[in-house]
């Protein structure tokens, strides 16, 4: 893929704020040129752009780059169209001993949530693929932390397995 | 103690010859009566003997009539399990494709098509509300534009204005000249020369640069214009497009989930088919204990017979052993009989309710799959849904090429606008030099006052002029900066664009193979379940047809019952009530030994292996893993073990003890629709290993 030479514009580098569940004990290397504030729909597209250049050097399949890249428009999209304020978007890549993978986290200080998990066990919500139901099955681990009045942060997970290596 | 009375002894003898004939009379008499008693109880034991020959005919036949039972009940079970095992794979391999179905209509992969679709659109969508706010950014850049424009115009102007005397000026030198001597006239009309070439080239080319602005603004103005009327159109068009393939994929969604929630009901309805089958197989099991009861109950008519067949003239002559022991033996025996045959009365009960749920539910899952053959599903969807999708692909390659129309338009320009701070700088510089020379001139000069005056107003104009020009050159700056933000904004955009472009449009490539596949897929999988369902009913009734089980078991029950109440009676009948003798109370308790819970399970135990030849060629399976899916007995210290030798078993329904001794262990099932592990179920899940 022809990577074209983009103009990253400048963001806070402060180190994540929003509690980041650790589900395995892994190294984590956040990419801070790829920290990107989303705030309108082009940063929409600017993140799954830098989701699918990630990936793609860590040597993902291209079904799930198209995953990966489905699952984060979804999220930043929701952030542009329902969090009322700008959000950040994070990647890191993890690894432990066997395996390597991304981490994606996207938050902002925006409305919030109440109750996100409903979204996450309402199947009939992500009957037609999208939202946060449509986003949870595209990767391998997916955490949401959302209050109203407090923002959200979504944290999400892919590892490169055998089959996509 | 009876004490004689003393008068009695002087009693005349002749009435004691009297009492001596009456006593021959009376031996006589008795004589006669032992003999008539002799032949009327060799008449008796005759008619017993007679009678008891017919009673153990009897037995034989009816222990005959028993075992045929039996071997009747277990050529059925044979005949039928074979039949219900056939029926079994057919309605498991119905649920593994309704449960197929159902996956794949209701998306539960990860890159189900729909959704796959659904989420193709989003990221279209994404690209083109991104190529929006590009146009809108452009407009506004453009309006600033247009500000500036007008600005730079008005700076042009007052800076001719503020050149304008320059002309009056040096024509004035030239005059003032003429009255020098040669020298100085030659240095100052050349002065007036330079002066007038910078003033005429610094008009010429910024009205050049001014005009060209305009142009290029006009021409921006008309692609803008364009730009903004055919993005109204694309909105439009987007939307529409957005709109219908999002209908369409609502309505082939729609219509999937309709055939997944289908095959789940059809899933749920064979489930309790399953469960029939299984009830049905659990039932006729009972005639595996059902053997073993009557093994022993053959054994004790066996019995009875040896007792009836007894010769021994003592036995029979009294008759009141054979009759005690018929009697304990046979209400043993009729209890068991009435507990075995309400046992297989219960089991009818279970079998003609298996057969009645599994007519009904078979019959109603046969029309639930006709309905969820019936689903519609839009052919043509997967072709509009690309339509759409290929046709915001079309709005989206446009706006990468506007862009670069865009691109292409600014870039003359920017340049412009380059150049021409740049002649505004020069021109700063050329009108400041002229005032110096002028004045360093007029100072040298013999008479240089009135120069001196002309020159000072050469630097007067250029002193009003250079802030001038150096604003209206930090004003072309800043818009040059501005046109160059927003070119490199825009060729960031279309290089994105072309990216994604080219992503989505693989996308949609593989989004239209998967749609197509789902198209073809799906009315496939519904017509063969539909077909297979059918089918399935219909052999439902032919496997049905040969169970005969409860009509048997209700013939027999009556006149066997009946010919133990009369053996019951018969023994009862003279001895009733009576002591047995010691041995007719050993073979009882041996008899009751027959009955205890030890026996029983080793007679069933006996039993299953002997039977297991005719299973293994009833359903094929090796002999050895039908006897590693039997249990072994339990310990015999396990809580179960809790009669004694001797003791009689107490009253135990057979499907308890079916359940606690021939649990088949359930093979793994793909995880259902709706999962409920019931025994019977995983029975007729399993109704292979029976």
């Amino acid at each position: 893929m022809t990577t074209p030479a983009l103009v990253i514009p400048p963001v806070d580098t402060s180190p994540p704020t929003a509690a980041v569940p650790e589900t395995t004990n892994y190294n984590i290397v956040w990419v801070e040129q790829a920290r990107l504030p989303i705030a309108k729909t082009q940063d929409v597209l600017l993140a799954r752009f830098v989701t699918r250049d990630q990936a793609t050097e860590l040597g993902f399949e291209p079904a799930v780059l198209t995953r990966l890249a489905t699952a984060i428009s979804e999220i930043t999209r929701n952030v542009v169209q329902h969090a009322g304020c700008s959000g950040i978007f994070q990647i890191g890549r993890v690894s432990n001993a066997e395996r390597v993978g991304l981490r994606i986290i996207v938050s902002d200080k925006g409305k919030g949530i109440e109750r996100p998990e409903r979204f996450i066990e309402d199947a009939k919500l992500g009957l037609l693929g999208t939202g946060l139901p449509g986003a949870r099955r595209l990767v391998d681990h997916f955490h949401i932390q959302s209050a109203p009045g407090t923002g959200t942060t979504v944290t999400m997970e892919v590892w490169k397995t055998e089959a996509t290596a | 103690m009876h004490m004689r009375n003393p008068q009695e002894r002087d009693r005349p003898v002749a009435a004691g010859r009297f009492q001596c004939a009456g006593q021959s009379f009376l031996k006589g008499c008795r004589r006669l009566g032992q003999r008539a008693w002799r032949i009327a109880n060799k008449s008796k034991v005759r008619v017993r003997r007679v009678e008891a020959s017919s009673l153990a005919r009897r037995l034989e036949e009816e222990k005959k009539d028993l075992f045929a039972l039996v071997g009747e009940m277990e050529t059925e079970f044979l005949a039928t399990g074979d039949g219900l095992s056939h029926l079994a794979r057919r309605l498991a391999n119905i649920q593994q494709e309704c449960r197929s179905l159902s996956d794949l209509a209701m998306g539960q992969t990860q890159d189900a098509a729909v959704q796959f679709a659904f989420q193709l659109l989003k990221k279209a969508e994404d690209l083109v509300l991104a190529s929006y706010d590009q146009y809108d950014h452009l407009f506004a850049t453009f309006g600033e534009l247009q500000q500036r424009i007008a600005l730079l115009s008005k700076q042009h102007e007052e800076i001719m204005r503020v050149l304008l005397p320059l002309n009056f000026i040096t024509m004035s030198l030239r005059i003032e000249a003429s009255r020098q001597p040669a020298e100085a006239q030659a240095v100052f009309v050349s002065l007036a020369i330079d002066l007038n070439r910078t003033v005429n080239e610094v008009r010429a080319t910024l009205e050049q640069q001014i005009a060209g602005f305009h142009a290029g603004e006009l021409i921006i103005q008309a692609l803008v214009q364009e730009i903004s009327a055919s993005i109204q159109r694309h909105r439009l068009e987007v939307t529409t497009a957005l709109v219908t393939s999002r209908n369409h994929l609502r309505a082939f969604g729609d219509a999937l989930c309709n055939a997944g929630a289908g095959a789940t009901e059809l899933s749920q309805l064979n489930h309790a088919v399953t469960k029939h089958i299984g009830g049905i197989v659990m039932a006729q099991q009972c005639q595996d204990i059902t053997r073993q009861k009557i093994e022993h109950v053959g054994e004790a008519m066996d019995e009875i017979r040896n007792q009836l067949d007894d010769s021994r003239p003592a036995a029979m002559e009294s008759g009141l052993g054979t009759r005690q022991f018929v009697l304990h033996a046979g209400q043993i025996q009729l209890e068991q009989v009435q507990g075995v045959f309400d046992e297989l009365n219960r089991a009818a009960d279970s079998v003609k309710a298996g057969i009645q749920g599994l007519r009904s539910d078979s019959g109603t899952a046969s029309d639930a799959a006709v309905k969820v053959g019936s689903t519609a599903l839009d052919e043509t969807v997967a072709n509009l849904c690309q339509n759409g999708i290929s046709g915001i692909l079309a709005i989206i390659d446009q706006a990468v090429l506007r862009i670069a129309e865009i691109l292409a338009a600014f870039e003359p320009l920017q340049a412009a606008f380059i150049n021409c701070t740049t002649k505004a700088t020069s021109l700063a510089g050329d009108v400041r030099l002229a005032a110096l020379n002028a004045q360093v001139f007029a100072i040298h000069a013999a008479d240089g006052a009135t120069l001196e005056v002309l020159a000072g107003r050469v630097r007067a104009v250029s002193d009003d002029a250079i802030p001038r020009v150096g604003q209206m050159g930090a004003e072309l700056y800043q818009t040059a900066q501005m046109v160059n933000n927003l070119g490199q904004q825009l060729a960031d955009f279309q290089a994105l664009g072309k990216v994604e472009r080219d992503i989505l449009t693989d996308e949609s490539v593989l989004s239209k193979e998967k749609l197509a596949q789902l198209e073809g897929a799906i009315p496939l999988m519904v017509e063969r379940i539909s077909c297979q369902q059918v089918a399935f009913a219909q052999s439902v009734d032919a496997v049905l047809a040969k169970v005969q089980f409860p009509t048997t078991v209700a013939e027999t029950r009556s006149r066997s019952l009946e010919f133990f109440e009369y053996l019951v009676t018969w023994g009862g009948a003279d001895g009733a009530g009576l002591a047995m003798d010691a041995a007719a109370s050993g073979n009882i308790d041996r008899l009751r030994a027959n009955y205890t819970m030890e026996s029983e399970r080793q007679a069933h135990a006996a039993v299953l292996l002997t039977g297991l030849p005719l299973v293994r060629a009833a359903t094929g399976l090796p002999s050895s893993n039908l006897l590693n899916d039997v249990p072994s007995a339990p310990a015999a210290d396990s809580g179960a073990e809790v009669f004694s030798a001797g003791e009689s078993m107490p009253e135990q329904p057979m499907s308890e003890i079916l359940s606690a001794s021939t649990t088949i262990p359930s093979t793994p099932q793909p995880t259902s629709v709706a999962e409920e592990p019931a025994e019977e179920v995983a029975l007729g899940a399993n109704v292979e290993l029976f």
